[in-house]
This record gives C-alpha cells, structure tokens and sequence, in this order.
C-alpha cells in the first residue's frame, strides 16, 4: 500500500483570514521588507519634495546676483557657497534639481512607453516584424549614444522638452528587448490562448492580459533608466550641449564649476553630491522593486 | 687559451661607438650643426593646434600665428611702444626718405644684406614676388588678399632692392601685409611653379623646411607638439635657447596645471579667473597688457524691434558694464565708447561709455512703444520683446556676462534666451548666417591700422559686418580715409567715423579686456599688443 502524502498544514493566518491579498499589496509589503530601498525612497522623496518647494523653501531668488559676494565658500548666509556671479548655489541646486529630476523622470517614461510598445509588438507578433523591429533595436544600440544625443542637441536647440525628447528617443532600446523577452514567453501560456479563443483583438491581448505580467522587469528598468538620463543630462550640460539660464540644471551648475574646480570647490561637490545621492537612491529602489516583483515568491491567484 | 673572439670583435666595435657618440656635433634634420646657443629647451603652451604653419595659408589663427612667427619674418614689426621697426627690411620707407612716392602708388623696399633663408640662401625680391603671385591666386587659400589685391607690380631694382606699385593709395599696406605673419613672406624656392592645388596641399604647410626667422622647424606630433630650433642663419640676435616646443594643451585648466607644475613656461592669453592661481606660482610673472581689442555684442538688424535706435540704447543702458569690468575682469581693462580701443590712433578721446541707467532704459522702451505686461516683460502688436544672445561656449567669463545681461534685461522687461555654440560654429555659420541670434557677443582683435577692421566690421555688406548695419556716411567717410597718405587726416577722419558708430550702436560696446599672460620661470618675455607673443623668442632665457 502506497505512503499517503505528507500536506503541510495550512498556515494559521490564512485559515483565520482567507481574504485575497491583491497583488499590489503583496508587492508593498515585500518591498517594505528591503529595509535599504525604503531608506533610498524616502531620502529621494524628500529631495523631490525640495525640489518642488524651492520657490518657497530658498532665501533667495534663483538667478538674483550678488557681485558683493562672488565665490563665497558656505557659511550661514549661504549653506552651498555662492557661484561666480554671487548667487546662492543652494538656491541654484534646488531649482536644478527640479529640472534634472523633471528630465530624469520624463525621459525614461518616454524611453518606457517608445520600448515597451516596440517591445511588446515584436515580441507577440513574432516573425517578420519582430526581425524588423529588432533590427532596429539592434542598429540604435551600435550607434554611440553620447555623440548622437550631443548632435540632436546642437541641431534642436536644448530646451527641456527637447532634451527629455533626445534622451527618450535614444534610451528605449533596452526597455524594448527586455518587454520583448517577457513578451515571447508570455505568448504561449494559457490564459493567453484562451484569450484568442474567445475572440479577443490582439490589441486588447496585449494591453490587458500580457503587458501587465510583463510589467515588472520594465519597473525596475524604469527606475535605472532615470538615474541615467540624469547623468546624461549632466554629461550633456558638461559639455556644453545642455540647458541655459533660466533653465538650470544640476549638470549645468557641474559645467560652469570647471573653472572653478580648485578656486571655489563647492561649486562641484555640492550638485555632484545631489547627482550621486539622486542616482543611488534611484537604483537602491530599484533593486528593491526587483526583490518584490520577483515571480518566484509571488502568490498571486 | 681559448679565444675570447668576442671581447676581439665587439670590444674595438663598442669604443668605436662610444667615440662617435662623444665627438660628432650636434646635427639638425638638414645636416647642419646646432646654432651657438644654450642646450635649453622652452615651452610655450598652446591653446590650440595650428591649422597649418604657412605664413599666407588660412585659417586665420592666433595659435598659427605665435608659431609662424618663431620660424618667419616679415619686412617689418610693430614693437610693443607703436613703432614700426624694419625687420627683413633695412630701413622703413616713408614719403620723407623717398621710400613712399609721393602719390602713395610706388613703395621701395630695401631688403637686409644679411637676411637669409635657413637653407642658407638670401631672401631677395623674388620672395616677394613669389608671395604677390601666390597670395593673389584666388584658387590659393589665402589667410587675406586685402592689399596685395591692390598691388599692379612688383619690380626687382637688384637682389635686396625692389619696387611694389599699386593701382590706388593704400597706406595701410605696410601694416596688413608687411607686418607679421598671416599675410607673410613665403620663399620662392619652394613656390615657384607650384598650382594652387600643389600650394593648398603642400608638403611645406606642415613641414616649413625653409625658414627665416629665429627659429626654424624641426618637427610636428600632431595633437601634441610643434618643435623648432635655433636658426643659424638668422640675423637677428642668437636666440638665449636652443629649442622651443609649442605644446599642445587645448584646456585651460590643464594649462593651468602645467603652469603650477613648471612644465610651461609661457600661457599666452590665460583667462582672468585664473589670475589669482597663476600670480601664486613661484617664479611666474603675469602680465596685464592693453589690448588692440575690444569685446561687443553685435546687434543684428534683421529685427525689426532692434532697428530702432531707442531700443538699443535701452539695451546698452541696461548693462552694467562698469560692474562686468570690476567684477569679472577684475579692473583690468576698460570700458568702451565706440568700437576703437584706446591704444589704438584712432580712438576718438571725446566719446564718453554710455551710462548704467536702467531707468532711462525704462523711458526709452515706453518711448519705443514696448509697454510692460502683467508677465513681466514688456510687448508691442502683440509682440513680446524676445532676444536671442549668443557666443562661444565653455568660455566662463562670457556665461558670467551672458547671465548678467539677462538678469539685467529682465529689470527693464526685456525676455532674452541664451544660445551659446562651439566657436567654430559660431563664427564659421551662425553669425555669418543672421539666424539664431539677435545679439552676438564676441571679441575682436586688429593689427596697428585699425581701417581694415572698420571697413570688414561696419561698411555696408563687408564680409563681417554680420548684423547688416549700413550708414552711408560711415561708408563714405572710410571710402575716404583710405586714400589719404597722412596719418593725422586719417586719424580726423575716423574719430567722426567712431563718433557715429557710438550713436547708431550697430554694436552693444562693452569693454577692451586687457591681454594676460603668463612667463614662468622665464627672462625676456614681453607681450606686444601688436604682435604675437613669440615676437621676441630670441630673447627668452629659462631661469632657475
């Protein structure tokens, strides 16, 4: 006669409270568990928060000079030192903070949106028009990114909307392939196919019933791709490519610290240590979406 | 006992070597021996590469022009106190001794006994002759034509002595075309029969194996240096030191660097917030020279709104170009009246520098029709009073200024847009085109005569008037000190040429910078407005 299996007793928790915990919640909790990414999160929600505040928050007008107080290292009248016109950097370093944050935020939606759709067509329809589209892919990953973002820049003029534009355009590669994999698997599971079956338009197939399980890798590449297009605006400003007064940013105030770099240092270490907290605290969050979004624990029904 | 065949052979072998070593001379690429000066070796920091290293060749580049002159000579040299002094001439002609006829048409030139060619031969008329064929060849690249499109003939008297006649007066001519380099001399030995196909492309450009001045070529690493000896067969004084190297450190910053280390010794046209930094190097002298220059933003009359003379007397009005001058240039220059600076001739002393008024700017806008809107700025028909500035980028004494202005600009109403470009761009596309700029701010630098940088900035359609200001009396009165032999009628002349450029404002006039530069661990260095730095390389001795 044949051993009966063991069965684990159900845990008590889900005898006494059977509710369905939806998948959001189970996501919240477990990344609430990765106690590095919640720190990360908050520092970044507080520098938003900063950075959206700066009209109320700064003692001084943006782009008001002082030429009493030019290259003035921090003190209390001025916490960050003043640049070579006089004016108050920490005010300059909140009001770019809202532009590098605006462009960082931005420039990987649109990077997110342009891939995820390329992305999720290539890999559901498969064939010819994946070949195509990855192709493609292939050829916007072999250009040198730095030069033609540059080039986009010197021909369009750098506005904001311009350079979220550049940097969308140009960093939705990854987004696509990494959407198209998830796609090609996702393709022939079941629910899939019964979605066929009963007649559903492919558009409404993929909208609604495989992009959303193919949402978590692209998450994740979301919140990396915006600490990039932060250094990449600020590579851009470096060189001289980036945005102009009024429309400051944190690498712009990086370009104007050149020549200043042993005279007045703050004038670098200060918008550089905004860009590094900025950009860890966005990849930290992102290893901790990763951790909750991995399909290996998930319980969702 | 066995034979040590080896201590046979390579023993004599190796002292032979060794002796060799020890007693041949010193030899040049062209197998002459080492001129008689000191083993040192001097280097000059190179902002930018050269183009080329032909005296009549464009690009027209200072850079070009600091190694040209280490290794090329001209008639004459203007020296740092205004004097024209002959340098491959013997004397300067002048309508005095008979070296200029009296109608200005005819010019001798007498050419030294001793000047010769670092090949050893004589430079002679047919050099001259040679440079005439060749600048004028409108298929030759040449850096500028200005006069020597006027000159009908050159004429050999003898060797040293020859005649150049021209169509109409011109008497700026010694200074634009027989003063310095870039327009040059150029050897007919290496010219002669040449295509401007075979000149444009020559082997020479980058590899002047026939020379005349102090110094002559030794060689070129692309990116990264320009080397040049001591020419035997210059006539000058024995330069101190046998060797220049032009480096090439295309960074401010690493200039710098290379000054605080004492791997330099010259930074020619250092930029002003360095000053401090390079005034704490030991051993390192900074010089602050009144410039043959000025700084202005020109204003582009293609719109209509700049068109009115109240608003760019509004504009100039607005900016404190005395604070610009204190602050950011740290009082070493001073303010402009009109275009002329004053070490020039011709500046006129009676023009005053408009005043900071933001006020009176205020009532000349209002004046002008621009009224204030609720956002800020003012508007007319529906317009809003927008100006494009522009310049060079990553030129952080410009941004300063550029982010003055416009903060400046917005106290009287007035919304301006930065647009900077990589200088190339700027000045090769944007300012000749008229598009994307209203205002463009650079600085111009002119020779002794300041006449040919007044026709080519504000006659009517010359080449670099870029805005497309047109006054006929300006026109006329340059038309009419061009022909005129006598410095004093010229110099009446361009004072009331000056005195109406300051009221039509066909530029914003800021400021003459002065000229900074740096001699580290170095003797003899001494900036001449006129010249290059390399004027008087001969002269340069390293110290301890």
């Amino acid at each position: 006669m044949a051993a009966r299996p063991q069965i684990e007793p159900a845990p008590p928790s889900a005898l006494a409270n059977p509710r369905f915990e939806s998948y959001a919640h189970l996501v919240w909790r477990r990344f609430l568990h990765h106690r590095v990414a919640v720190v990360a999160a908050i520092v970044l929600l507080l520098i938003m928060l900063a950075a959206v505040l700066a009209p109320w928050v700064t003692p001084y007008p943006l782009g008001q000079p002082d030429l009493s107080a030019i290259l003035a290292p921090p003190s209390i009248h001025h916490p960050m030192g003043t640049d070579d016109l006089g004016i108050d950097l920490f005010t300059e370093v909140l009001f770019g903070g809202r532009v590098s944050l605006t462009i960082g935020i931005f420039a990987a939606l649109v990077a997110v949106v342009v891939g995820g759709a390329i992305g999720s067509i290539s890999g559901y329809f498969g064939g010819l028009v994946d070949a195509l589209l990855m192709r493609v892919t292939d050829v916007g990953l072999s250009v040198p990114l730095l030069f033609v973002v540059l080039l986009l820049s010197l021909l369009i003029g750098p506005t904001p909307v311009s350079i979220i534009t550049i940097i969308g355009l140009t960093s939705w590669m990854y987004p696509a392939r990494i959407v198209r994999s998830q796609f090609l698997t996702l393709k022939k599971r079941d629910f899939v196919e019964a979605a066929r079956a009963v007649g559903m338009h492919n558009t409404r197939i993929i909208l609604r019933e495989i992009f959303p399980n193919a949402m978590a890798p692209l998450i994740v590449n979301a919140t990396l791709l915006v600490g990039q297009a932060i250094i990449l605006e600020s590579v851009m400003s470096f060189l001289g490519a980036g945005l102009t007064p009024p429309n400051i940013s944190w690498g712009y105030l990086l370009n104007q610290a050149q020549s200043f770099t042993t005279s007045a240092p703050w004038l670098a270490i200060f918008p550089g240590l905004m860009i590094f907290f900025v950009v860890l605290a966005v990849n930290l969050v992102g290893d901790g979406l990763r951790d909750a979004l991995d399909p290996t624990s998930n319980q969702r029904q | 006992m066995r034979d040590t065949w080896w201590k046979t052979v390579l023993g004599p072998l190796a002292a032979a070597g060794l002796l060799l070593a020890v007693a041949a001379p010193a030899v040049g690429p062209a197998g002459q021996a080492a001129a008689a000066s000191t083993g040192g070796t001097i280097v000059d920091g190179l902002y930018e590469e050269p183009g080329n290293l032909n005296p009549i060749l464009g690009p027209d580049m200072t850079y070009s022009q600091i190694v040209d002159t280490a290794i090329f000579r001209n008639l004459f040299m203007i020296t740092p106190n205004g004097t024209m002094e002959p340098d491959l001439a013997s004397v300067v002609p002048s309508v005095q001794n008979g070296g200029i006829s009296k109608n200005g048409l005819s010019y001798t030139f007498h050419l030294k006994q001793n000047a010769d060619w670092s090949n050893g031969q004589p430079v002679t008329c047919q050099d001259i002759y040679e440079t005439w064929k060749v600048v004028t060849n409108p298929s030759v690249l040449a850096v500028t034509r200005l006069g020597w499109d006027d000159v009908t003939n050159v004429k050999t008297i003898s060797p040293k002595v020859c005649e150049v006649d021209l169509k109409a007066p011109f008497p700026a001519i010694l200074i634009d075309d027989f003063s310095g380099n870039l327009p040059g001399i150029i050897p007919y030995s290496v010219f002669n029969g040449m295509t401007a196909q075979q000149i444009n492309t020559a082997s020479f450009n980058h590899d002047p194996t026939v020379t005349d001045g102090p110094y002559m070529f030794q060689s070129w690493v692309p990116g990264a240096s320009i080397t040049v000896v001591a020419n035997p067969h210059w006539y000058g004084p024995t330069p101190k030191e046998g060797t220049i190297v032009f480096k090439v450190i295309p960074d401010e910053n690493s200039l710098l660097a290379n000054a605080q280390a004492h791997q330099i010794n010259t930074y020619y046209f250092a930029p002003i917030e360095q000053v401090q930094q390079l005034k704490a190097i030991p051993g390192a002298h900074v010089f602050f020279t009144p410039m043959a220059a000025w700084e202005s933003a020109d204003i582009n009359f293609r719109n209509p709104a700049l068109q009115d003379r109240n608003v760019r007397v509004a504009l100039e009005m607005a900016i404190d170009r005395q604070a610009i001058l204190k602050k950011i240039w740290l009082g070493y220059g001073v303010l402009s009246a009109a275009d002329q600076p004053p070490i020039i001739w011709a500046n006129n002393p009676k023009l005053k520098p408009y005043s900071y008024d933001p006020a009176e700017s205020k009532i000349l806008l209002n004046k002008a029709g621009w009224k204030m809107g609720s956002d800020g700025y003012r508007h007319k028909n529906g317009k809003t009073l927008q100006l494009v500035y522009a310049t060079t980028a990553g030129n952080p004494w410009r941004e300063a200024t550029e982010r003055l202005v416009q903060y400046w600009f917005q106290q009287i109403g007035v919304k301006m847009v930065i647009h900077d470009y990589p200088a190339n761009v700027y000045f090769g596309t944007v300012l000749p085109s008229g598009k994307g700029w209203d205002l463009g701010e650079f600085e111009w630098t002119e020779g002794y005569d300041p006449a040919a940088s007044e026709e080519q900035l504000y006659e009517t359609n010359a080449a670099q008037n870029f805005g497309k200001y047109s006054n006929p009396q300006v026109d006329k009165l340059l038309k009419e000190q061009d022909t005129m032999l006598n410095q004093s009628a010229r110099q009446a002349v361009l004072r009331q040429e000056q005195a109406i450029l300051h009221q039509d404002l066909p530029a914003l006039w800021y400021y003459t910078p002065d000229e900074i530069d740096a001699a580290i661990n170095l003797t003899g260095y001494q900036p001449d407005p006129w010249y290059v730095e390399t004027w008087n390389c001969y002269d340069w001795q390293l110290t301890q």
